[in-house]
C-alpha cells in the first residue's frame, strides 16, 4: 500500500545522519511511497551547492521529472539567512512554514530527523 | 501502538526511552542506524542499556551499512541484535508502525 511519508529535516542534519536520510527517501520512492520533505534551520544547507549530498537530492528529485513522487521544499527565509538561495539542487522549492503543515496534515507518517548531537 | 525509534547517535537517555515506552505498553522497535550502530557491537559501553531494553521486550536491529563501516560483522554482533538493510527499514517507517521517532 502507497504510504504519504514527510521527512522534516531540522538543523545541522548532516554527514552520515544526511546520507541515511536520503538513502531512507530513495528507498521510499523505490518502493512506490510518496515523500514530501521539508528542510528548516540549517536544514537547507543539505540540497546547497555542489556537494555529494546535494547532487544525491538532485538526483533523486531529477527521477521524479516525469510523473515524480517526491516534493522536496526548503525555507525560503533560512535560505536567504544562510545565503544559499540561489544554489538549491534543481527541482527544490523555496516555500516557508505553509508548506510544512500542508506537508503534515497530508502525511500518512511524519518523520522528524533529528540534527547531530 | 506500534513505536519504532530510530536512533543516530549511541546515547543511553534514547534506549531508556524505549524502554519506558515498552514498559508502558508500546510494541517497540529500535533502529540502530548511524554511530548508534556501534551499540550493536558486542562489548559496547551501552552494552547493559542494550540488554535491559532487549530485555523489556523491544526489538533491537541495526542498519547493516552502517554495521559494515564500522566493521561489526556477525561474530562481533551483540547477542538480540537483529540485522536490516533499508528496504526493511523503510517498510517499517511506511507501514510498520503507528509512530516514529528519529533521534
Amino acid at each position: 500500500m502507497s504510504r504519504h511519508v514527510a521527512l522534516v529535516l531540522t538543523s545541522a542534519v548532516a554527514g552520515e545522519r544526511a546520507a541515511t536520510a536520503l538513502k531512507l527517501a530513495e528507498r521510499l520512492l523505490a518502493r512506490g511511497h510518496r515523500v514530501s520533505v521539508f528542510a528548516h534551520g540549517q536544514g537547507v544547507g543539505l540540497t546547497a551547492g555542489t556537494d555529494d549530498h546535494a547532487a544525491a537530492a538532485a538526483g533523486l528529485l531529477r527521477r521524479g521529472v516525469h510523473g515524480g513522487t517526491l516534493d522536496w521544499v526548503v525555507d525560503g527565509q533560512a535560505a536567504a539567512r544562510l545565503g544559499v538561495q540561489g544554489t538549491q539542487a534543481p527541482g527544490v522549492i523555496p516555500g516557508d512554514h505553509s508548506d510544512l503543515w500542508a506537508f503534515v496534515r497530508a502525511a500518512d507518517v511524519v518523520v522528524s530527523v533529528g540534527g547531530e548531537s | 501502538m506500534k513505536t519504532a525509534l530510530l536512533l543516530s547517535a549511541a546515547a543511553e537517555a534514547d534506549l531508556e526511552l524505549a524502554r519506558a515506552w515498552a514498559a508502558a505498553g508500546d510494541e517497540v522497535q529500535v533502529v540502530l542506524l548511524d554511530t548508534a550502530a556501534g551499540i550493536a557491537r558486542a562489548g559496547h559501553t551501552l552494552h547493559d542499556s542494550l540488554r535491559r531494553v532487549l530485555a523489556a521486550g523491544v526489538t533491537v536491529v541495526a542498519h547493516d551499512d552502517a554495521l559494515r563501516r564500522r566493521a561489526i560483522d556477525a561474530a562481533s554482533l551483540a547477542d538480540g541484535v537483529k540485522v536490516a538493510d533499508m528496504d526493511e527499514i523503510a517498510d517499517l517507517v511506511a507501514e510498520g508502525a503507528q509512530r516514529v521517532v528519529w533521534l
